[in-house]
């Protein structure tokens, strides 16, 4: 990591912001605002580890930090710790595959999110009212029922897969789709959803086979305002 | 500068977001600009029971946190055009909003609609403050048990001591028929213990189950019973002079023939 950067990880107990060694203060307070606006709302609500390393902060300074993540982008410092010196995750754009990918496992019900940097694969439900996020892919394995954003942060190829694919709504990148209001939904099976054409369609992800084209019986979505 | 309506009754589940559906959609109905805001942060209900979840993208915390304007957050609703709603956050919970940020937020939605109609929480804590922030006029919903009158006195004094103008009162889910036999309150020893104006009566009526979980107000269907009375109270909201009649049983073929005989006994 690089003097005075500030590297934000998913981990299992939520969100890892940690800091980098440096005295340059200022600089540091600059780097958070930047790496915490580049991720605008998308980790709104969820709890935060604030990791200092091995760098000397005044309890101003640690105070002043903690408001930026609680007061301007919403989420909740759990507790703050020094830490061990850890690897960026690479450069901001990394494509979807090359990303880390989280797993859960437990089912969500209405009002709990997950989110996740990096590709997420949750083994259980989303309920109605419960949220998945992630800047990578979203596998379900089980039904979603709720909303999934893939590609939280702007990437288009990411997709959302799912055993039983019965979503409120789905956001890839910054696309968001509802199902078809009068259209019943389609047979039973893995389906998956991404862009195409600007838009956000879904296919059975059955016929998907190494290389080769996914069967194209797909359904567009009606676009959200 | 249009009005901000709280639909509020301390107790859960007598109807308090069916009452917010119906009115609202009533009034859009009659070509009044109308928006809904669900004030029940955390568990969300208003959107379902007008069938416009899957369209929520902002919602109410979202304007008020500034990571989305008004305009964003605002649904329009499908089938009338006049008729928007303003959704609760679900992944957060009362405490993501306070009672000066709810009074500036109503303040900017009265400048757009002739009516703000506020889905009050169930509970008397911070999403009841929240909920009655910024509204010049509260409705108290209540059915004809004594829990919920109860409660509804007690929220009557909360109000009071909030300096709102004195509510007027909602009887939600009246059975004419029980309140003959005796085995029901009335309106009547209703209004004498809360002592409030009355603004409407809505008969229990099953086809509300039906329309509620497909997402349709049962305004919108001329047959319902229950869709009358909310369209009746929608008219008093706005200012029409429409006399409150009590529902009559439902006496079916048999007793309108008796009673067309004159053969009926009254009890």
């Amino acid at each position: 990591m690089r003097k005075n950067d500030v590297l934000i990880k998913g981990t299992k107990e939520g969100i890892l912001v940690a800091l980098g060694e440096g005295d340059d203060y200022l600089a540091l307070k600059r780097r958070l605002e930047e790496r915490l606006g580049s991720f605008a709302r998308f980790f709104t609500g969820t709890e935060v580890t604030l990791e200092v390393g091995r760098r000397h902060l005044t309890p101003s300074q640690l105070r002043e930090l903690e408001e930026i993540i609680t007061r301007e982008h919403g989420m909740r410092v759990l507790r703050v710790r020094p830490g061990r010196v850890l690897e960026d995750a690479g450069p901001e754009k990394v494509p979807v595959e090359g990303r880390p990918t989280g797993v859960v496992k437990r089912t969500l019900r209405s009002g709990q999110r997950v989110a996740y940097d990096g590709n997420l694969v949750l083994f259980g439900d989303v309920h109605p009212g419960a949220e998945v996020v992630a800047s990578g892919d979203v596998v379900v394995l089980g039904s979603l029922y709720g909303v999934a954003h893939a590609g939280a942060r702007g990437a288009e190829d990411a997709v959302v897969a799912a055993l039983r694919l019965r979503p409120t709504q789905i956001r890839i990148g910054v696309h968001i789709g509802r199902p078809p209001e009068d259209d019943p939904p389609g047979e039973e099976g893995p389906e998956i959803a991404r862009v195409r054409d600007g838009q956000i369609v879904v296919e059975r992800y059955a016929a998907m086979k190494m290389g080769g084209q996914a069967e194209r019986r797909e359904t567009a979505w009606a676009k959200s305002s | 500068m249009g009005e901000v309506i709280v639909i509020t009754s301390g107790k859960g589940g007598v109807g308090k977001t069916t009452t917010t559906a119906n009115l609202g959609a009533a009034l859009a109905s009659m070509g009044r600009r109308v928006c809904l805001v669900d004030a029940d942060i955390g568990l969300r209900n208003l959107d379902v029971v007008l069938g416009l979840e899957n369209r929520i993208v902002y919602d109410l915390v979202d304007v008020v946190e500034g990571f989305a304007r008004l305009k964003q957050a605002l649904i329009k609703d499908k089938r009338l055009e006049s008729l928007y709603l303003l959704p609760a956050a679900q992944t957060k919970d009362k405490t993501a909003v306070n009672p000066q940020q709810m009074q500036s937020l109503m303040e900017d939605l009265k400048g757009e609609f002739d009516f703000v109609l506020v889905d009050s929480p169930a509970g008397i804590e911070q999403g009841f403050r929240n909920a009655i922030a910024g509204a010049g006029r509260a409705v108290v919903v209540a059915t004809p048990e004594v829990s919920s009158v109860r409660d509804a006195d007690r929220i009557i004094g909360l109000l009071e001591a909030a300096e709102l103008p004195a509510p007027s009162l909602i009887v939600n889910r009246l059975r004419p028929q029980m309140v003959r036999k005796g085995d029901m309150m009335g309106i009547d020893d209703m209004i004498e213990i809360l002592a409030i104006e009355l603004l409407g009566v809505v008969p229990e009526d099953e086809s509300i189950v039906v329309s509620t979980n497909r997402g349709d107000p049962a305004v919108l269907a001329p047959s319902s019973r229950a869709g009358q009375a909310f369209r009746n109270i929608a008219r008093r909201l706005m200012g029409e002079d429409v006399p409150v009649l009590e529902p009559v049983a439902d006496e079916g073929f048999f007793g309108r023939l008796r009673r067309l005989m004159g053969l009926r006994q009254e009890g």
